[in-house]
């Protein structure tokens, strides 16, 4: 797997040879776009940051919280000083001294073995006075949001910010803070290198035969991944919604986002021919009411209400008007929640009822 | 600043956000967590207005030249309605 390689901190001193924009440029060059599900442009992104006056922090999303999202987890035990090496690179690139690494709460038992690692590259961090300091969080899901992730590391509730203005401009203590996500820094020491492949890790879980990491480019097939397993539905995480499985379904942004989902982190979930949708549902509804934050009404009340309703379907006890209520909270809490937590928290809901209404039945 | 309000052409002070405007022209927008006082919340989610199409909360919005605003419509009335039974 092209993300297994080890270039020993090489690519970094390749990097070292180069000015800063001429790296920002490879990085845009290449195509490397967000890995934490947003997708957007890597070397874009830096480039806005470094433009902006003062001193600039980098911040690596490893808060990996999206159900059926492991691949963050995959990188970090196997190969870490890979995304370590790809931190360096990007603070070199954009003239940052600080760095955070924004650890997910349940991956705690990775922190001494990171530790280790920075420190034991402490010469290369020093050419360019990087400090890179671990931050733990403390399993909140909100806190994967960039702007929560820097309410967290200021001590703060993490609840998220309203944007504008973007972390570039202002982020951590009001600072250009870039936010860039575990597997994106990964790329970056492999772009450097050259040779690379524009390749995604898909996390594949839930009723198939080999669950399980598996990189390929983004026009695969579903077949390709799922092999002969031929499940009734997809669900891209908890937040990206749902699709009626078919073979030659492309796993690429585009086609996704047409289908009303959205592809995401590349979590996929396929639920057997023998699951229930509304189950399903249920279960991400409740996933949603434990982890809004509860600064919006529309979020914290409106998935509180849609889990009530989702139940009753469970129960088979559902009326005609409760059908219509559920449609409308799920438009209402996409609509108008403060954050993207709330406005893909009825993603699932949304697509369910649209691709599988014949599950969803009355009294 | 020149903007669009419901139609009708308007001029506003660009350092007030889209509700305080609203408020100055004897527009009524409904809000609960507003406060001049306080910096913006935008948590009730009651200030729903539409700026050139898009759903967005008029405490913490600003403007910018020649866009257009709705404060008031079918779509609006009815996701004011529901947050207000959310949180009632």
């Amino acid at each position: 797997m092209q993300i297994l390689t080890k270039t020993n901190f090489a690519s970094f001193e390749t990097a070292l040879k180069k000015r800063p924009e001429e790296i920002i440029k490879i990085v845009k060059g290449s195509g490397l776009s967000g890995r934490g599900g947003a997708n957007f442009p890597t070397g874009l992104k830096w480039e806005l940051t470094r433009k902006q006056r003062g001193e600039r922090i980098l911040i690596c999303n490893a808060d990996e919280g999206e159900p059926g999202t492991f691949k963050d987890k995959f990188i970090l035990d196997n190969n870490p000083e890979l995304l370590i090496e790809g931190i360096t690179i990007a603070a070199y690139a954009m003239g940052t001294k600080q760095a955070y690494l924004y650890l997910r709460g349940e991956y705690a038992y990775l922190k001494k073995e990171l530790e280790r690692i920075i420190e034991g590259y402490k010469p290369q961090l020093k050419k360019i006075n990087l400090k890179i300091d671990i931050f733990l969080g403390a399993g909140a899901y909100i806190c994967g949001d960039e702007t929560a992730i820097m309410n967290s590391i200021e001590g703060k509730r993490g609840e998220p910010r309203a944007k504008p203005p973007y972390p570039a401009e202002k982020g951590l203590f009001g600072l250009p803070t870039c936010i860039n996500n575990v597997e994106t820094l990964a790329n970056v020491p492999l772009i450097i290198h050259g040779d690379w492949k524009n390749l995604q890790l898909f996390s594949l879980s839930g009723n198939v035969s080999a669950p399980g990491v598996y990189e390929f480019p983004f026009c695969v097939q579903a077949e390709e991944l799922l092999g002969k397993d031929h499940p009734k539905a997809l669900f891209f995480g908890c937040a990206g919604g749902c699709v009626p499985y078919s073979p030659k379904l492309r796993l690429d942004c585009q086609t996704i986002t047409s289908k009303e989902a959205m592809l995401g982190s590349g979590a996929i979930i396929a639920v057997g021919k023998n699951g229930s949708i509304p189950k399903v549902c249920r279960n991400i509804a409740e996933f949603f009411v434990h982890e809004s934050c509860g600064y919006c009404s529309p979020c914290r009340e409106g998935n509180y209400r849609i889990l009530e309703i989702l139940n009753k379907f469970v129960k088979k006890k559902a009326k005609k008007e409760d059908l219509e209520m559920l449609k409308d909270l799920a438009g209402l809490v996409k609509k108008t929640s403060f954050c993207g937590l709330g406005q893909s928290s009825t993603n699932h809901l949304l697509t369910a009822l649209k691709y599988f209404p014949e599950e969803f039945r009355c009294k | 600043m020149q903007v669009k309000i419901n139609g009708k052409k308007c001029t506003v002070d660009e350092k007030d956000s889209i509700l305080e405007a609203c408020h100055k022209l004897g527009i009524e927008i409904p809000h609960l967590c507003y406060h001049p006082d306080l910096k913006p919340g935008a948590r009730c989610r009651l200030c729903l207005v539409k700026v050139d199409g898009k759903i967005v909360t008029s405490c913490n919005t600003y403007f910018k030249e020649n866009i257009s605003i709705i404060t008031e419509d079918e779509e609006l009335e009815k996701l004011r309605k529901l947050n207000l039974n959310l949180i009632f």
